[in-house]
């Protein structure tokens, strides 16, 4: 992570990465998604979310540390990383599967979504990585966030919260597919109503500390055959991975 | 007359650093404080590109009415503290290009500054220097003037060098317009500066720059008593940074 994505990073709650993904391997997803879309999907469908991509294929797998966002992951939530959730949407025309309601920050403190930083290193609870697996430009909509809001102090008001509507200092982040934008959950953030050309087409990588999980559910990675050992150890269920868990439960349920 | 500031108001103050108040000034207020500043124009500086003027509570009422503004009042009370100051203050014109202290990104983000921070604690912001911008003619978009880091007042990180020159300005740059009458409220905090000048008319922006009561940015103070008419409370304004204990020698 560079100095200046570090910067933009504590400034704005986020940061975009272009290029991110190759061509190859968007054009990878973007072939199982269509194979997600013709069986799954109804011919006038609107928008569509799918949660749990690992299965569809390797492709999906090798997003769990891409080169190109692994330091912003490391760096935004540490070094034993754990993946806590994924889903894709898709949105043809207007709202997205979940609307357009912007949504987390961190008030009320959340001990799932917060921000700290003390000007050498981050802490954060969930953060999201969202790749384009096809062009968003200008005006076409999507991701929209509060820049800065990581770090309010005060509610937002109602007044502020529908996208349909969007406030002025709401931004409307663009990239060409391939793209990432890695932010917090602690920013206020939500989706403008799609009015591209194209249809959006969005993957969601949601990463969490080891210790900390928003999903209900875990990841079992012997379920994958083909995982390296980075890719199992952010598969690992939330605990303090502290030395010779396998063995002990206390008491509980193990899930190392 | 007065104003509240409004929920909204505060919560984009906090997230932004600034807030941008219309209609602050009157119509008449504009007419006049126009006037006025015509007349030094023309006794001062009628060639310069661009001037900086101080003394301006020696100009006229309606430059020592801004004092205490009663539109903005509740604004500072919020931002400063029921007892805020006025620090110092000063007028730019500036008729193309360059202001008169350039083009540079400055300000407190990324490090404490006794006289210049932003604090939030227990419901309540707590700001340093804080400066009120009024805008004497109207600033259009692509026209220059006030440019700022939005939420830069809480970086944990200095400011990139390479991103202060706002001859090139950072995408992440806001561009502060308004017409006349407007005024900008930022705190110093926040990384600010002067987008060259391409309007079509003059920039005329007077600053106020306000202080909590025991701080002062200047190292000069004013004298409640050089100016004639000054109400207590505009008198209380201009007191001296000190802890308001009862008692104390006043000027």
């Amino acid at each position: 992570m560079t100095d200046h994505q570090r910067y933009l990073f504590d400034l704005q709650g986020y940061v975009v990465i272009p290029d991110a993904l190759s061509p190859d391997h968007v054009r990878e997803l973007n072939a199982l998604m269509d194979a997600r879309i013709a069986a799954d999907c109804d011919a006038d469908m609107r928008t569509h979310r799918w949660v749990g991509m690992l299965d569809w294929g390797e492709p999906c797998r090798r997003l769990i540390d891409v080169d190109t966002v692994l330091p912003s992951i490391e760096a935004l939530v540490g070094g034993q990383f754990r993946l806590d959730h994924e889903y894709a949407d898709v949105t043809r025309a207007g709202k997205g599967p979940i609307g357009t309601t912007l949504h987390a920050g961190p008030l009320p403190f959340n001990p799932c979504f917060y921000y700290k930083c003390d000007g050498e290193s981050f802490a954060n609870g969930l953060i999201s990585v969202a790749y384009n697996l096809r062009d968003v430009n200008e005006g076409d909509g999507g991701f929209g966030c509060l820049p800065g809001s990581h770090k309010s102090n005060i509610e937002m008001p109602e007044s502020m919260r529908h996208l349909d509507d969007a406030h002025a200092r709401v931004d409307r982040v663009t990239g060409a597919a391939g793209t990432a934008v890695v932010f917090t959950e602690a920013l206020i953030h939500g989706t403008l109503p799609w009015a591209g050309a194209d249809e959006r087409r969005t993957l969601f990588y949601k990463y969490s500390p080891h210790a900390l999980s928003w999903a209900a559910g875990y990841y079992d990675a012997n379920a994958y055959d083909d995982l390296s050992d980075r890719q199992r150890a952010a598969l690992e269920a939330p605990n303090a991975r502290y030395g010779g868990r396998d063995g002990v439960t206390f008491g509980g349920v193990n899930n190392g | 007359m007065g104003r509240t500031m409004t929920d909204e108001q505060r919560f984009l103050f906090d997230l932004q650093g600034y807030i941008v108040v219309p209609d602050a000034l009157s119509v008449d207020q504009l007419a006049s404080l126009n006037a006025t500043l015509d007349e030094r124009i023309a006794e001062v500086a009628p060639e310069d590109r661009t001037h900086r003027y101080g003394g301006l509570l020696n100009w006229s009422d309606d430059y020592r009415d801004l004092i205490d503004n009663p539109r903005l009042r509740d604004h500072l009370e919020t931002i400063v503290g029921r007892r805020f100051r006025l620090d110092h203050l000063m007028l730019d014109v500036c008729r193309e290009g360059k202001g008169p202290i350039g083009t540079t990104l400055h300000g407190s983000s990324g490090h404490f500054d006794p006289a210049q921070y932003y604090h939030f604690h227990k419901g309540g912001m707590h700001n340093g220097l804080t400066v009120v911008s009024y805008n004497l003619r109207d600033v259009n978009p692509g026209d220059g003037g006030t440019g700022v880091i939005p939420g830069s007042h809480k970086s944990n990180f200095r400011f990139p060098d390479e991103w202060r020159d706002l001859e090139h300005p950072h995408p992440r740059v806001d561009h502060l317009t308004g017409p006349a009458g407007t005024a900008v409220i930022f705190t110093e905090a926040l990384m600010h500066g002067t987008l060259p000048w391409r309007g079509a008319g003059e920039r005329r922006t007077a600053f106020y720059k306000f202080s909590p009561h025991s701080v002062s940015w200047a190292a000069g103070y004013f004298d409640a008593a050089d100016y004639d008419g000054l109400s207590e409370a505009q008198q209380d304004v201009l007191e001296p940074p000190n802890a308001r204990y009862g008692g104390r020698r006043r000027p």
